[in-house]
């Protein structure tokens, strides 16, 4: 048994979801990598610039310890400096107005002091900032942190001339803001000017020179990679924009070119399951045209346009097959199985329409013998007369049924039962007023009519129906009757037993479906090891728990014209009997088939089931010599292809009907079934030497013999001493459902024969 | 690094053709011959040196001193108030003369500091009168005698004019052969842009009148706001044109004065008067008080002029 995996689908939109999914994803995780590497690079920048932020410094240091040299060696210009050392009785003034308000000083400087050459102040102010005395062993510049301040306190000597020789003619002291005077000695590029600091404590200072091993400071973004990772930063994000957009342009496109486009076409297929939706037309109203919907879309026509050209074909050739099937090919008329068809629509009418429905069962009077008589040629001109004046006389859209063989029905809807009589009393006129001797009958051909009616609320009457027309005809056959019989009730009594309708339901239900078919198995049993050879196949129908024998089955068969149905019924039987084991292997099943059977051209298409058994089994067809006889001609073939086949042909009833010694040559026939009434007539000497010199005939022809109706020893030993082959009755065992078939027969000593 | 003598003759009569010629501007004429400077000083040797004097306790004064032709006087220089020896007008006669073989002399006078070198500002603690301007001069030209010049000519300008009249006053028997005195004014009164001067000179006699001699804020010659003692303000105020004049009066020396014509600071009254009181004086048409662009040669002209007015076999 194949395997199916289950195939996951997704639409075009879902795809397209999926894609731009995945895109986001691939970008996302791209940006992060970008990411990833800018900042090892900045991280990199970072280092590199910390680097070369401690050179800024240090540089700016240098060059603030060069710059306070050249204000050092620039002093010797400043007149007013060496006038206040010589002549300090107006430092105060000039400390206050002018020491700070020359060129000579730079701009940063805030508070400045004047010391003689021995280091002490030229005069002491309470706003001084300067110690009265200063070490000139200690000059160096020092940095501290002044009221929170860092600053910057430098003692230059003060020389008049530039004269190496020369000693200092007193001491400038200066200080300045550390931070803002460093700037001015550097852009720093790398440093963060505004993050400088020494860590040092309110009132610590420290030397110019030690500042490099204290300083701390915030490295300034590099402008440069800050401002290229903001172009990054800005690309990636318009990157993502167009990429977002370009996914959503996307997803639009797939769902205007493609999704949409499929969509109008799976939609399209899904209607033509149900109706004709005509051609899928090209949408107009849509901008973008893909060439290769497009191609699906006109293939899609063609095929649909192709297909509707088949389906109007096939339609066409299926009406014509409904009317050969519906269709009885002599008369015109609709046969049995529109009959049937139509006889249930009218059911339904009658249940849920509350409207009355009529049947009309038409009999032709002796048919067989106007067949007989002129022959089957003017017989059916016979049919085809009286089914034509049957049917001009049925209103409009009331239809003639040709049942079968001489037997027509007319449904009447919507009338009275005085209706269905005045009905069929025309039509009876006018059969009565064709003049069949054009068709060259001297006698006048009559038909039997029977009507059976039931009003909207007799509905437990419609299921016996049929079986009331039946009685109706039964009865109008009676001499003297020459016109539409009713069914009454009173006409039901004396019927029971052939026109009950419990067999006649028993019967339907068996041919129609099935139900309650019960093959009953006799076995055949060799006279030579009194091994059973094979069982004969008997048709029982169980009904409500009854068994309905065949005496009452086949006259409701054979008057309601079942018997190829019922034949069919039986071969499924005994087919699904031999599936389920219920006959032992390496026997056989012997099957009855009706004359009727036996002219049907599919007579070997309802045999193909059993085919298959052929290997384990022997399966012969039992034909009365009868219905061989009189279908010579139709069943030799049919009978000779299955014999072909496999199955083998017994003719059975020997001896109960025609009997003619000519055609039994000629027939195709393996075994002879020798009737009940000849072998029990064996009893007495002339028959029994006649039935001995015909088995010995029939037994040098190679035809296998079989005797009926064996129910005691004396008889058994007769049919073995006349030649028999095999034997069947009730000494071997009565025909049996279930297990007790496969029982074998009671052992005897000593062979049969 | 100064030019040879006659490496800066050749500028100066460069420039007097350039810009007499007027086939330049002054402006480009000026930068014309700065540049020609240059190139000559570079092949010319510097002379020149610097003569440093005690004028007092802690008071070196100091000036540039270029000995010359010895048959020639030398130049004594005083500049302008508050100046140095390198004020234009002085400094270019200074050059020029000294180039024309003249002994020249350049002081700055300390003006209250020792070894003074720059301009002083007049917002600058002033520590020093007129008088000790004076006897600066006195030391200079001492000096000069000592060095063997028999000549000497003190040439003042501006304000130095006036410190010279002050120096003549103080020493009547200055062995200076001669003064010349350009742009001569005087302080006091009456003075052209004399500012607040008066009304101050009021406040500070006041002043010492109380015994207040500290420093207060005056107006003195073009300083708005001079810093001084009430005292040494006085100093120069008084000095006004009637001391300038009895000066020159009374002095032994032939005194010249030159005064630009476009002087605004010179009236016409001060001019006679100074010519009633025997002064040579000398007008250079056009010039202002500074002498500037081509009037330093018209300048220089009279100057030299002057000088060889006398012989230099003259002795006194």
């Amino acid at each position: 048994m194949k395997s199916y995996r289950k195939i996951i689908t997704m639409s075009i939109s879902g795809y397209a979801i999926v894609f731009m999914f995945l895109v986001a994803v691939m970008f996302i995780g791209t940006g992060l990598y970008s990411k990833n590497s800018i900042e090892s690079a900045r991280a990199g920048m970072l280092d590199s610039n910390r680097v070369s932020a401690r050179n800024e410094i240090s540089n700016a240091i240098v060059l603030l310890e060069a710059s306070l040299r050249r204000l050092e060696s620039s002093l010797v210009e400043w007149d007013e400096l060496f006038q206040q050392i010589d002549h300090p009785e107006y430092y105060g003034y000039w400390r206050e107005h002018r020491m700070l308000n020359t060129d000579f000083l730079p701009p940063l400087v805030e508070s400045a002091e004047l010391f003689d050459r021995d280091g002490k102040v030229l005069a002491r102010f309470n706003n001084s900032r300067f110690d009265a005395q200063i070490d000139d062993t200690n000059l160096k510049p020092r940095i501290g942190l002044e009221s929170g301040r860092l600053v910057m306190r430098s003692f230059l000597k003060v020389f008049r001339t530039r004269s190496p020789l020369e000693e200092a003619k007193g001491y400038l002291g200066i200080i300045q803001p550390f931070l803002p005077t460093l700037n001015e000695f550097s852009r720093f590029n790398y440093v963060n000017a505004d993050s400088l600091s020494l860590g040092l404590a309110e009132g610590e200072s420290i030397r110019l020179d030690e500042v490099m091993q204290r300083i701390e400071f915030d490295i300034r973004t590099s402008a440069e990679a800050e401002s290229m990772l903001e172009i990054v930063r800005n690309s990636v994000l318009q990157l993502a924009s167009v990429i977002a957009l370009l996914c959503l342009l996307f997803y639009l496109l797939m769902t205007y070119l493609f999704s949409k486009p499929l969509w109008r076409i799976s939609q399209y297929v899904d209607r033509l399951r149900y109706s004709d939706p005509g051609s899928l037309e090209q949408d107009i109203h849509s901008l973008l045209q893909v060439t290769e919907l497009e191609k699906v879309r006109e293939s899609l026509n063609k095929y649909h346009s192709d297909l509707a050209a088949a389906k109007d074909n096939l339609d066409r050739k299926n009406r014509e097959l409904w009317k050969l099937a519906h269709h009885d090919a002599l008369t015109g008329m609709m046969n049995r199985r529109a009959f049937e068809l139509e006889f249930k629509k009218s059911s339904d009418l009658l249940m849920y329409h509350r409207v009355g429905l009529g049947l009309i069962l038409f009999d032709l009077n002796h048919f067989k013998a106007i067949n007989d008589s002129y022959g089957h040629q003017v017989g059916d001109e016979v049919l085809k007369a009286v089914s034509q004046c049957i049917q001009k006389s049925l209103r409009k859209n009331e239809n003639l049924y040709r049942l079968g063989g001489d037997e027509f029905a007319a449904i009447i809807i919507g009338s009275d039962s005085a209706d269905a009589v005045m009905v069929a009393q025309r039509c009876m006129d006018l059969i009565n007023e064709y003049d069949f001797k054009n068709l060259g009958i001297l006698e006048s051909v009559r038909v039997s009519c029977g009507i059976a009616h039931c009003q909207a609320h007799e509905l437990d009457r419609l299921e016996s129906l049929q079986w009331q027309a039946d009685v109706a005809v039964y009865q109008a056959k009676r001499p003297g009757v020459n016109r539409p019989v009713l069914f009454s009730d009173d006409m039901a009594d004396g019927s029971e037993s052939v026109f009950s309708s419990w067999i006649n339901n028993a019967v339907y239900e068996a041919v129609v479906n099935l139900a309650g078919i019960e093959m009953h198995y006799q076995p055949i049993v060799s006279n030579a090891n009194g091994e059973i050879v094979y069982y004969e196949s008997l048709l029982r129908i169980r009904h409500d728990g009854d068994i309905v024998p065949p005496a009452s089955i086949f006259p409701v068969v054979a008057l309601r014209h079942l018997e190829t149905e019922m034949d069919q019924a039986v071969i499924q039987c005994i087919t699904r009997d031999l599936r389920d084991g219920l006959i032992p292997r390496h026997t056989g099943v012997a099957i009855n088939l009706s004359a009727e059977s036996l002219s049907r051209e599919d007579l070997i298409e309802w045999l193909h089931p059993l085919k298959p058994f052929l290997k384990d089994y022997s399966l012969l067809l039992e034909i009365t010599e009868t219905s061989l006889i009189t279908r010579m001609g139709t069943a030799a073939d049919t009978l000779e292809s299955l014999r072909k086949s496999g199955f083998k042909v017994a003719l059975d009833d020997f001896g109960s009907g025609y009997s003619s010694l000519r055609y039994l040559t000629g027939m195709p026939v393996d075994t002879i079934k020798f009737d009940i009434s000849l072998i029990q007539g064996m009893q007495e000497p002339r028959l029994h030497k006649m039935v001995n010199d015909l088995s010995a005939m029939l037994a040098e022809l190679n035809f296998d013999l079989v005797a009926e109706g064996i129910e005691t020893r004396d008889l058994l030993d007769k049919v073995v001493a006349a030649g028999f082959n095999y034997s069947q009755g009730f000494y071997f065992g009565k025909p049996q459902r279930g297990p007790e078939v496969s029982i074998r027969p009671r052992q005897r000593s000593g062979s049969l024969g | 690094m100064q030019a040879s003598p006659i490496s800066r003759q050749c500028i100066i009569r460069i420039k007097q053709y350039l810009f007499g010629a007027s086939r330049m501007t002054p402006g480009l004429a000026t930068r014309y011959s700065l540049g020609l400077s240059v190139c000559l000083m570079l092949v010319s040797p510097a002379w020149g040196q610097m003569i440093s004097l005690n004028s007092g306790p802690d008071m070196a004064i100091e000036a540039e001193y270029r000995p010359g032709d010895s048959s020639r006087p030398l130049i004594l220089f005083i500049h302008g108030f508050l100046q140095t020896r390198d004020f234009s007008t002085v400094r270019r006669l200074a050059d020029a003369l000294a180039d024309n073989g003249y002994s020249t002399l350049s002081p700055n006078l300390s003006l209250g500091i020792s070894k003074r070198k720059r301009s002083v500002s007049c917002e600058s603690i002033q520590l020093h009168s007129l008088n000790a301007s004076a006897r600066e001069i006195g030391l200079w030209v001492d000096w000069a005698r000592q060095q063997g010049h028999r000549k000497i000519v003190v040439l003042g300008h501006s304000a130095g004019s006036v410190m010279v009249s002050a120096y003549l006053a103080l020493q009547p028997n200055t062995p200076v052969d001669k003064t010349i005195l350009i742009s001569l004014d005087y302080f006091g009164p009456g003075r052209p842009a004399a500012f607040e001067s008066e009304a101050h000179a009021i406040s500070a006699q006041k002043m010492l009148d109380k015994g207040d001699d500290g420093l207060a804020t005056f107006a003195l010659s073009f300083c708005r706001q001079y810093v001084t003692t009430a005292s040494r303000f006085l100093s120069y105020f008084n000095w006004n044109e009637q001391k300038v004049l009895s000066a020159i009066k009374n002095s032994s020396v032939s005194n010249h004065v030159i005064f630009g014509g476009q002087d605004k600071r010179i009236g016409k009254s001060w001019i006679e008067d100074l010519v009633s009181k025997h002064a040579l004086v000398h007008i250079i048409d056009g010039a202002n008080h500074f002498f500037d662009e081509t009037h330093e040669f018209d300048l220089l002209d009279v100057v030299e002029q002057i000088l060889g007015d006398d012989p230099v076999s003259e002795t006194r």
